[in-house]
């Protein structure tokens, strides 16, 4: 049976073993689940395929591609590692419902990553988005409840999306391969690509992001960064490599979240607007649609997996220890929390694309991709957008959290198994940025690309230097914007400020005509009371017997007007 | 309650203990020696015979990496300033 068993399926069944159990066993099965899964996939037959026959469609829900090898093994290790960082979790804290969700949502990921046609993927699309909302809503508060909903509600209207996109392309292609699809100009091609994009992150639908991550469990987030936006990022490879129009979508992302990430206070809130930007480099990617910017951008979600799970890690444990997240709150940390300190640097350099760390030899692919597409305009913007990564995630974070002036807490180092997690976490931002090797032999296309030349090592350690002696400046100068206590508006305004209000004006205009339309009914049936009264009334003029006499003349009265007509 | 008037912490690095002064003066050594090994690998070849690479017209521009960064990052921080008058809002905001 191993070689052949969906990767989804091993996660679904370990999601009950996980829900009916307790304690120590719960603990093991929970590490047991990803490491079984991943010897599955290492026995995975390349060309092993499932084909159910439903409703007259005949569904792949389970197919093997390079692509999908990669991701699989992505989200295996992410799920370990996550599964290692909340092992910890009490019953008052909702571990049995955070370990379960977690669980199902890692395989919904899987899913989805090895799903053959549109539906199959419908299907997992809303799994992903029903049972990662239970990771926002363990967090038991009014506002993540809130914040959960919210996220529910767009990621359904995604699948929504991407279902009418898949019956449209079925009915005009006869197709529901999920496969290439790019931007054919039928309406099933942008109806499809929307899906995706709200989920991916694009600008304008980007908000349920920032929303709602922050508001995640501390445990809950490290999951969430890891598998949403990046099944996102693989369906985009798979359906939407080299459309054009997704190099100005990923650079846009790239370029306005690193603006709201230096005035945002919530540590979680600036980390996940990072996360639109890394988002933006994977998403110029597929818009080049090179093998190597296509390399680029799986490899590049492959590191940031990893860098972005350690740092939500490290913010999560910061969460957990001292109650607090907000920038404002925080600092001085690292005098009773150093290794966790130290690993949080480890992100902040993994990210920032320092050379031997990660993103050095992932996100470069994308930028040398741009130039040798001739995109030069595009290429410095992606420069800039490089530096604001340090600014916000490189130097804020760490800084803000663990240094800057002493917030007087003196939290502990968070339980072993998160120092694990994160420890692992942190060594591989380091093996994959000075191996880089080990990565690029399982990148899907074939592209050849060196990282370490002397220019590069050069150019990027001045970006690196150069703009962190911008922030010294500008703090020794005291005109860095500190951290305030208060939040910033983005798109989400639209639909929890202005619509609410909206709704309730119309519905208010709505009652004021309804009523007016009463009250005119209401008069207009007082004045037909009057007449009847009047006319049926005991005096009324309709009521009153008449005599034959009266009769005979009204008749008279009748005949007289037809023969009049009839004369003339 | 304006927000403005609710600021909790200047980030200033004013008083930072000695440690940290050795740490800035590595820094800002680092900073020197990145513009020496720029000058070496175009002009003086000394120590760094390889050429540089250079793809983009702005790349052949004296020290380009190092004040596009700087620049930059000024200028990100400066309309961030110019968002926050905007955009900022109490934390209680979406409550009310």
């Amino acid at each position: 049976m191993m070689g052949s068993l969906p990767p989804a399926a091993i996660f679904f069944l370990g999601a009950i073993l996980v829900a009916v159990s307790r304690g120590k066993i719960r603990s093991g099965l929970m590490l047991l689940v990803p490491v079984l899964g991943a010897l599955n996939l290492r026995a995975l037959d390349p060309d092993a395929t499932l084909t159910l026959n439903v409703l007259g469609y005949d569904l792949i829900p389970f197919q093997v591609t390079g692509l999908s090898m990669l991701f699989g093994y992505l989200f295996h290790l992410a799920a370990f590692l996550g599964n290692l960082f909340s092992i910890h979790l009490k019953d008052r804290e909702h571990a049995g419902l955070q370990h379960t969700s977690a669980l199902l949502y890692a395989g919904s990921a899987l899913g989805a990553v090895y799903a053959g046609d549109l539906i199959s993927l419908f299907v997992f699309w809303e799994i992903l988005a029903l049972s990662s909302a239970f990771l926002i809503f363990a967090r038991g508060t009014e506002s993540s409840f809130r914040a959960g909903f919210r996220y529910l509600v767009i990621h359904v209207l995604s699948g929504v999306l991407l279902l009418s996109g898949a019956l449209m392309r079925a009915h005009e292609t006869g197709s529901i391969a999920f496969d290439h699809i790019g931007l054919d100009g039928s309406i099933a091609s942008w109806v499809i690509l929307l899906a995706f994009g709200i989920k991916a992150g694009f600008p304008f639908l980007h908000n349920w992001l920032t929303d709602a991550y922050p508001e995640g469990t501390p445990t809950g987030t490290v999951f969430l960064s890891a598998f949403t936006t990046k099944v996102a990022v693989f369906a985009l490879v798979r359906s939407y490599a080299g459309t054009e129009v997704l190099i100005y979508v990923g650079v846009l992302m790239t370029f306005f979240p690193i603006f709201f990430a230096v005035i945002e206070n919530d540590l979680r809130r600036v980390l996940s607007y990072s996360m639109i930007n890394q988002i933006g480099f994977m998403v110029t990617g597929v818009g080049i649609g090179t093998a190597l910017a296509l390399n680029g951008t799986v490899a590049h979600a492959f590191a940031d997996v990893i860098f972005k799970g350690l740092l939500f890690m490290t913010m999560g444990a910061v969460l957990q220890m001292t109650g607090r997240i907000n920038g404002s709150d925080l600092g001085g940390l690292y005098k009773t929390m150093p290794i966790t300190a130290g690993f949080c640097i480890v992100g902040a350099m993994a990210i920032s694309a320092f050379p031997l760390f990660s993103a050095f030899i992932t996100k470069s692919m994308v930028m040398a991709a741009a130039l040798e597409e001739g995109y030069i305009w595009v290429w410095p913007f992606l420069v800039f957008a490089s530096a604001g990564v340090l600014e916000h995630a490189g130097i804020k974070i760490p800084y803000f959290a663990f240094f800057g002036h002493d917030s007087g807490i003196r939290a502990q180092e968070p339980p072993k198994n998160m120092l694990f997690a994160m420890g692992i976490a942190a060594v591989l931002c380091v093996i994959i940025g000075s191996f880089p090797g080990l990565l690029y032999s399982i990148l899907p296309f074939e592209a050849e690309y060196h990282p370490y030349d002397l220019t590069h090592v050069v150019t990027q350690l001045q970006l690196l230097f150069f703009g962190a002696l911008a922030v010294v400046f500008l703090m020794k100068k005291g005109t860095y914007p500190p951290e305030i206590r208060a939040i910033n508006l983005d798109v989400d305004w639209v639909y929890r400020w202005l619509s609410p209000r909206l709704v309730k004006n119309i519905g208010g205009t709505v009652q004021r005509i309804d009523n007016s339309i009463r009250e005119s009914a209401l008069t207009v049936l007082d004045g037909v009371l009057v007449l009847a009264e009047k006319f049926h009334g005991p005096k009324g003029l309709l009521a009153r017997s008449l005599p034959a006499g009266n009769m005979v003349m009204l008749v008279v009265v009748l005949l007289a007007f037809y023969l009049f007509r009839f004369l003339y | 309650m304006n927000p403005k008037e609710e600021v909790v912490k200047s980030s200033s690095v004013h008083g930072a203990p000695k440690r940290t002064d050795l740490l800035f003066r590595v820094f800002y050594v680092g900073c020197i020696l990145l513009i020496l090994v720029e000058i070496d690998m175009q002009v003086t070849n000394l120590l760094f015979t390889e050429s540089r690479h250079e793809y983009h017209a702005l790349e052949k521009l004296p020290g380009f990496y190092s004040w596009f960064s700087f620049g930059g990052i000024l200028l990100l921080v400066v309309i961030a300033k110019i968002m926050r008058k905007y955009l900022m809002r109490s934390e209680d905001y979406y409550d009310g």
